[in-house]
């Protein structure tokens, strides 16, 4: 019983990866650009319907929502090589083309005006599917779109679709103390952050600061491209969906993968590591892969994709998933090691262990590695990251820096023209709960605080 | 996609305005090789059927038959007027758009505000709603204009306040000419603090530019052309400081240059808005980000490259010199020391084929030696437009919000003061029929203001 997954992107940064994350889809399912299955020798050992379903007129058409307000991202896709893959009514971009202009009221309001029309293009697609599983959100934070319109696409889906799951892979800007890429991240960062608590089930946290990082240590290559940065999180879009999409023993949906890493509802924002990156001709100094030196690579600082101090806090859960040619007595072996060496911090209050799952690869695909790996964990030192956001928010906040065009938007405006703020001031509440949250976490005595 | 108007005003603001234009087309049309209405063009030109009697029939869609620009031409004398609708471009205006009178201002603000504001308000008006109308999206108005003279002082600073009220969601953008120290013009002082005045309270955004920093960039490019140092390396005729491939005759104006550089400045603010790139900033996107309090809205400007390297594989450490030249008082559009002050925001708009790892990695070399204030100490916006400009592999636009602007007006208000003080020129000044010493003692009023506004930023920030 197939049960399927809606993706939306919102806003630029959103749409980017989306476009790279179908794009991957279609490598691994051997789907041209135009919707074909490119030869039809391989049986149905994987399971394209959860991301695409079939027209009349043997085409896969993704189940994928593109949201935008201003045009220029979605017409460049709709004049790409990958025009035709997309259904055309499923792009929806805003009539007044003006961009949310990095204001997360400005986006937030636009979907609220919307509201119908976004509506009605979800309620098609689900209506297209016989048993939904879930949804997919792709977006970034920092921006305007992506934040604002995203933040209210979350409300929607969780009113309308409560008994859904909610992801989201999220962007976060980057939280260094030289520089931002947006001035008002701060702001639109913590809005952004009360609805990626409240209103999902899980979060996995992509940072553009360790992607970089990435790059310029692991493949020596000095001035990645965004494209080719947008292609490393597509491989690990795509890997988080493989148990999905080429069904083995376990791990087989969605709600399988979130119930062994998320354990408290409320802390729910995962982190990611992916062995080995290669991008197309640059393969890092990766010589031996078995599985023992997978998993042991993926608990390495350097290759988690967000920028947290994972050396202290501890993980509080981890799965990992292993693709390739492998051996179940291995795996074995590899966690044998890794518990040995204690090479993982593990919290106390939880029997807690490595949960590792084989998949299949795709016959599609060649690769010069025999084995690849995933590694999707819950871990405390996350916190640290929206310390940072909490800090550079409250500095902008209390010089009321920058509010006056926040002060527009129907959320923050008040009659005497001084701007009502009541709600950043409740993200940023929820936000440093969520904190304390993690950081109690940490203790031995956890269970014994109410939570929840 | 966004439309936006520009707004041309006095002599040097048509001058401007003119090159602007001129670029334009040629940086669309080295774009837009199949002559397609798309929208990048619908930006700034209208598609027009020129054999519809009337109005003239916009076509939105498919080839471009005749293009328009989103343009309204005022002046108080018809000399520059003119000049334009028999040069090259008389078509890409529509002669519906201009106001012309024929005795001018005189160099004197309160001729151009209240005279002739209340003369041709309505006219004005009437021009600026059809231009409006034209647009799907209206999203800002350019107006470019002069502080020293009297039509731009006045009249376009009396706009100001018109499209404030009129049209309260677009945003308004000003590019200013402020005098330089040997201006020529006596009354330029009065007039720049009586501008000063409206553009503190009506603009959005203000790039204040001035003449003496044009002309140093033209004499530095001139003498590195000439002394041959650089050799093969340097292209002199690049699009930036000459018009050369222009439809205009050769006989060089003395302004050419510097109005070169200014239309550029506009060009590459816009280049963001108008081209994909893989991070897109909109008009918008420039006030909510550089503009934390709504009187400290002067931008600081600096372009780079200035002329072309015939060199196109450009290895990263040229890159990082055009980082570095940004950031140089060599560059800059006004004359200011940023480096000695506080830096309230900074944006940096690049065009071409450079990497966003670039970006960082100048980012970070160059913040050591960059003051940012204590609460916005990693105020930096970033964006990056694939299209480079027409000539170039790649460009940087830096707009930094800092306090540097703070001598520059002081300056400014030690001359007004000068001669006010002497009371002088009052004979010149007497001349129109408004009680002129009203209108000084609201200039006084500003000079207060700007005491408290420079007191807002150290006041606050330091």
């Amino acid at each position: 019983m197939p049960r399927e997954i809606i993706t939306l992107q919102c806003g630029q940064c959103g749409n980017q990866i989306g476009v790279e994350f179908w794009k991957q889809l279609c490598n691994e399912h051997n789907i041209n650009p135009e919707g074909i299955i490119k030869n039809n020798n391989f049986l149905n050992e994987d399971r394209k319907d959860i991301f695409f379903y079939q027209a009349d007129d043997e085409h896969f058409i993704p189940r994928a929502l593109l949201f935008d307000l201003e045009p220029r991202v979605i017409n460049s896709i709709q004049t790409s090589e990958y025009r035709n893959l997309y259904n055309p009514e499923n792009m929806f971009i805003s009539k007044e083309g003006g961009g949310a202009g990095n204001n997360w009221g400005s986006g937030y309001s636009q979907g609220h005006k919307v509201e119908e029309e976004i509506i009605d293009i979800i309620d098609r697609e689900v209506d297209n599917s016989d048993n939904l599983e879930g949804f997919i959100l792709s977006h970034s934070i920092a921006g305007g779109t992506g934040s604002g319109m995203g933040s209210y696409l979350l409300e929607l889906l969780s009113d309308n679709y409560s008994k859904k799951i909610i992801q989201t892979f999220s962007v976060f800007p980057l939280l260094t103390n030289e520089s931002s890429d947006v001035v008002v991240q701060p702001y639109n960062s913590i809005l952004t952050l009360k609805r990626l608590i409240l209103n999902t089930d899980s979060v996995v946290v992509i940072d553009n600061t360790s992607l970089n990082r990435i790059f310029v240590e692991k493949l020596k290559l000095n001035n990645p491209t965004f494209q080719q940065t947008n292609n490393i999180i597509s491989n690990v879009m795509s890997a988080t969906t493989t148990t999905l999409r080429y069904p083995g023993s376990m791990n087989n949906d969605m709600i399988s993968l979130i119930s062994s890493l998320i354990i408290n509802p409320k802390c729910h924002f995962l982190v990611t590591s992916y062995t080995p990156i290669t991008i197309d001709k640059h393969i890092s100094n990766v010589q031996k892969t078995t599985v023992l030196d997978v998993m042991k690579r993926l608990l390495h600082t350097k290759n988690i994709m967000v920028s947290v101090p994972v050396r202290r806090g501890m993980y509080i859960s981890i799965l990992n998933i292993i693709r390739g040619e492998t051996d179940p007595t291995q795996v074995h072996k590899g966690l044998q090691r890794i518990r040995d060496r204690k090479l993982v911090n593990f919290i106390k209050w939880n029997p807690a262990s490595i949960q590792v799952t084989l998949a299949k690869q795709s016959p599609h695909i060649v690769s010069t590695h025999k084995v690849s790996g995933l590694m999707m964990a819950n871990h405390t030192s996350i916190s640290t990251l929206f310390e940072r956001c909490v800090t550079q928010f409250d500095r902008l906040f209390k010089r009321r820096a920058f509010l006056e065009n926040y002060k527009k938007e129907p959320m923050f405006s008040s009659s005497d023209g001084q701007g009502n703020f009541e709600e950043m001031e409740a993200s940023k509440e929820i936000t440093q709960n969520l904190i304390d949250e993690y950081k109690s976490a940490e203790r031995d005595d956890y269970f014994n605080h109410t939570y929840l | 996609m966004t439309q936006s108007v520009v707004v041309q005003v006095g002599q040097c603001g048509n001058q401007i305005g003119c090159c602007f234009w001129d670029l334009a087309l040629r940086e669309h049309a080295a774009v837009n090789q199949k002559g397609i209405y798309d929208e990048a063009i619908s930006s700034f030109f209208r598609n027009v059927d020129t054999r519809v009697v009337g109005d003239g029939g916009s076509i939105s869609k498919g080839k471009i038959c005749s293009l328009k620009a989103r343009a309204v031409l005022i002046d108080m004398e018809e000399g520059v007027v003119n000049e334009i609708l028999q040069g090259p471009l008389r078509d890409v205006f529509d002669t519906k758009q201009l106001i012309t009178d024929i005795s001018g201002s005189g160099n004197n603000w309160a001729v151009g505000h209240r005279v002739f504001g209340s003369l041709y308000q309505d006219q004005i008006l009437e021009k600026l709603r059809k231009s409006a109308e034209h647009c799907d999206c209206l999203q800002c108005f350019f107006i470019i204009h002069s502080m020293g003279g009297g039509t731009g002082s006045g009249l376009g600073t009396f706009l100001l306040k018109m499209l404030e009220d009129e049209f309260p969601e677009v945003y308004r953008f000003v590019t200013s000419i402020y005098p330089s120290g040997e201006d020529d013009v006596i009354t330029s002082p009065y007039n720049s603090i009586l501008a000063m005045k409206e553009l503190n309270e009506h603009a959005d955004c203000v790039l204040p530019i001035d003449n003496q920093s044009l002309f140093d960039i033209i004499s530095k490019i001139d003498l590195m052309v000439n002394s041959g140092k650089l050799g093969t390396t340097v292209k002199p005729k690049s699009l930036v400081t000459s018009s050369s491939g222009a439809l205009k005759t050769q006989h060089k104006k003395p302004f050419d240059a510097m109005n070169n550089i200014v239309a550029n400045l506009l060009l590459n603010l816009t280049s963001s808005a108008r081209f994909e790139g893989s991070l897109n900033m909109d008009l918008n996107e420039i006030s909510m980000n550089l503009v934390p309090f709504p009187q400290l809205h002067y931008l600081v400007s600096s372009l780079t490259p200035l002329y072309t390297l015939t060199d196109v594989n450009i290895p990263p450490r040229r890159l990082d010199q055009m980082f570095s030249d940004a950031f140089s008082k060599d560059h800059q559009l006004l004359r200011a020391d940023p480096k000695h002050s506080l830096y309230l925001a900074c944006a940096l708009m690049v065009r071409g084929n450079v990497q966003i790892s670039d970006l960082r990695r100048n980012i970070e070399r160059l913040k050591p030696s960059l003051q940012f204030v204590s609460w916005n100490q990693e105020g930096w916006k970033t964006s990056l437009c694939s299209i480079p400009p027409v000539g170039h592999s790649h460009s940087l636009l830096a707009l930094a919000n800092n306090t540097c602007v703070k001598p520059t007006f002081m300056e400014l208000k030690e001359r007004f003061m000068r001669l006010y003080k002497k009371k002088l020129p009052f004979s010149l000044v007497t001349l129109s029929d408004i009680p002129i010493p009203h209108d000084l003692e609201q200039g006084v009023h500003f000079v207060a203001c700007t005491r408290h506004f420079s007191f807002q930023i150290s006041g606050r920030f330091l």
